[in-house]
């Protein structure tokens, strides 16, 4: 049973039409990741997958069970299963690192405040940061930090599926290379089904199961990047046939 | 089922699982055995009953105690955390029994050193009350930082207007003036109305229908309009100064505009401040206006005082200098609404509740500081015999 299956989606900005007839798959245990030129409607598709934007026609499938016209009920009880990291983090100003995480926590579990600070904890070093950062605000943190206490608080309540966006952007190289490995060593030590919407070649070619290349409002190709670059569609091969591709692809098979 | 979706429509569903549901998380402590069996889904959402029984349970001999996991069905991070914890305080040579590799993963993987519980920062009240002394003080000191920053840069200026950015001023000219004429001109004409009405039911009594024009003629021009305008605009403009500037302090529009070598002051403060300078003479003359209309509907409709009577008598009731003394007092009022609005708005440093707070201080401060002023005004108007 697959973690998400899309069908036939359609999603509209607006009067634009960001996407027709879009098929996805995604397996469970998958780390899947979304790529495609600016504006081909990666972030709304992620978007759709967290029940943030509504689709205008198709089919979205969670954990393969079909339940059509979600209650609230149901609703919160799906989000429960998933964890969402937003491209700028978008942590609460008004809380301190630690609350942020501790967040979603105290919304769905009535456990010991004690335990909930010390979960809390948990998530924060495993996503790489020191505890002497967990009583900061926000405002005072360097965007690394802010990229991982974001994933952090998406971590919170221990989601089957983890969606992150560009989660790489914006950081150095170093900084870069050691969240993909976080991310992957996450996966794997959690058993998540991970869908990362990213523009950093260097991840697409080292963490990536498969990458889903989205064009034209549809999934043009969906497969390992290395076949990706000889695929038969110019616009896919000109993605990963491009230089950056292929120094990033280089440095996959050559490493340092 | 989502929240932002618009209006679009609708047809697509989302089709989601239930929860695996299976055995409910349980523990049951073998005092005999010294044994703790773990049974069920050991996953977050579950786990509040367990957690509660797990931490009030303390050993109730010494031994070695063994915590059986053969019946855990589900385990994730919140599990094993507890799991841990009870551990620790079964003992240090508690052991677990039947732990399959993944849980013996996730218990290495909550191994974490426990995070200092920060206390919230109270203090006794003497402490209090000089913190918070301090914190006023260095307030007041930025505001005069500001003033004379603000100085600096608008003087020279103001001896070159050409290159002052007009378009800006028009702009906010039209948020700021034009656009408040409705709201400020129902509520002057409201005010002239109430006003009329409870002074000329007093009037009456004495015969003195025509005094109704002095009253509302005096009230309004001298105090009533000019108030009413500055505190509407401290409401309207004052607070959307402060947060527009408090978010483009947040999202560095402020440093972009440094960088590309405008102050925001030129940019922002001083457009800000001269089209209410410009705008609250007018919107007061406006004000008066219908202020006095709406007197003279309620004189002419319950008191037999007509429209001809009424503004035959204005001229000699209110002498021009009760209109200049409330003219004069507009633009004061109106650097004192836009130099707070803009303060407030340069304070506000990192979060979004930050904005929040500086709009709703520069409307207070600056309908504080537009009524002492108005006071002030009074003090001297009648040291001077206007």
């Amino acid at each position: 049973m697959p973690a998400i299956e899309i069908r036939n989606l359609e999603t509209r900005l607006g009067d634009r039409t960001v996407h027709r007839g879009l098929d996805l798959t995604v397996d469970r245990g998958q780390l899947l990741a979304i790529a495609g030129s600016s504006g081909a409607g990666k972030t709304v598709l992620l978007r759709v997958m967290t029940l943030l934007e509504r689709p205008a026609d198709g089919t979205v499938t969670l954990f393969g069970r079909s339940a059509v016209g979600l209650s609230r009920r149901d609703e919160r009880r799906l989000r429960r299963r998933m964890g969402v990291m937003f491209q700028r983090g978008a942590l609460f100003t008004g809380l301190s690192v630690v609350e942020n995480v501790m967040f979603p926590l105290r919304e769905y579990t009535r456990l010991p405040e004690d335990v909930i600070r010390e979960l809390a904890a948990v998530k924060l070093h495993l996503a790489g940061l020191e505890t002497d950062a967990a009583t900061r605000m926000p405002a005072e943190l360097s965007g690394g930090m802010t990229k991982r206490v974001a994933l952090a608080r998406a971590l919170a309540l221990d989601p089957e599926l983890l969606f992150l966006d560009e989660p790489t952007a914006g950081l150095d190289p170093v900084s870069a290379s050691d969240f993909d490995h976080l991310i992957v060593q996450l996966r794997d030590l959690l058993g998540l089904t991970v869908v990362v919407v990213t523009h950093d070649v260097d991840s697409l070619w080292q963490i990536a199961d498969s990458v889903a290349f989205l064009g034209d409002g549809v999934v043009l190709a969906n497969d390992r990047p290395d076949v990706l670059a000889r695929s038969p569609v110019p616009a896919v091969s000109a993605y990963f046939g491009g230089a950056r591709m292929q120094r990033a692809a280089e440095r996959t098979w050559n490493p340092e | 089922m989502s929240r932002d979706t618009g209006n679009r429509s609708a047809t697509g569903d989302i089709v989601i699982a239930g929860d695996t549901a299976d055995n409910g998380a349980d523990i049951r402590f073998e005092d005999a055995e010294r044994r703790i069996v773990c049974l069920g889904d050991w996953r977050v959402t579950g786990l509040d009953a367990v957690a509660r029984r797990a931490e009030r349970w303390r050993p109730s001999s010494a031994h070695t105690w063994v915590i059986d996991l053969g019946g855990v069905e589900a385990l994730d991070t919140a599990g094993a955390l507890l799991l841990r914890r009870l551990c620790h305080r079964a003992g240090e040579d508690a052991r677990l029994a039947n732990a399959s590799e993944h849980h013996e993963a996730l218990m290495r993987l909550v191994e974490v050193e426990p995070l200092q519980r920060v206390r919230p920062m109270t203090g006794n009240p003497l402490e209090r009350l000089g913190r918070l002394t301090v914190a006023h003080l260095s307030a007041g000191l930025d505001a005069l930082g500001f003033i004379g920053e603000l100085m600096a840069d608008l003087v020279p200026r103001l001896a070159a207007p050409h290159g002052l950015r007009w378009r800006q001023v028009a702009a906010e000219a039209q948020r700021a003036g034009v656009n408040a004429l409705p709201i400020t001109g129902l509520l002057a004409f409201l005010m002239g109305v109430v006003m009329a009405y409870q002074g000329g039911s007093v009037l009456r009594t004495y015969g003195a229908n025509i005094f109704i024009v002095d009253l509302t003629g005096i009230t309004m021009l001298r105090e009533m309009a000019p108030l009413l305008v500055a505190i509407i605009v401290a409401g309207r403009s004052g607070s959307a100064n402060a947060a527009q500037i408090g978010t483009m302090r947040i999202t560095e529009e402020m440093d972009a505009l440094r960088t590309i070598g405008i102050t925001p002051f030129e940019m922002l403060v001083i457009p800000k401040l001269l089209a209410l300078v410009i705008c609250l003479p007018l919107l007061t003359v406006w004000a008066d206006g219908l202020g006095v209309f709406g007197g003279m509907t309620v004189a002419a409709g319950g008191y037999g005082v007509s429209f001809s009577a009424f503004l035959d008598r204005l001229p000699a009731a209110v002498p021009a200098g009760m209109f200049w003394a409330g003219i004069v007092k507009a633009p004061v009022f109106a650097l004192l609404v836009g130099v707070v609005g803009c303060f407030q708005g340069f304070r506000v440093g990192g979060s979004a509740e930050a904005v929040g707070r500086a709009a709703t201080v520069s409307v207070v401060q600056a309908i504080f500081l537009v009524i002492v002023a108005d006071a002030l005004f009074s003090l001297a108007f009648q040291q001077l015999g206007i």
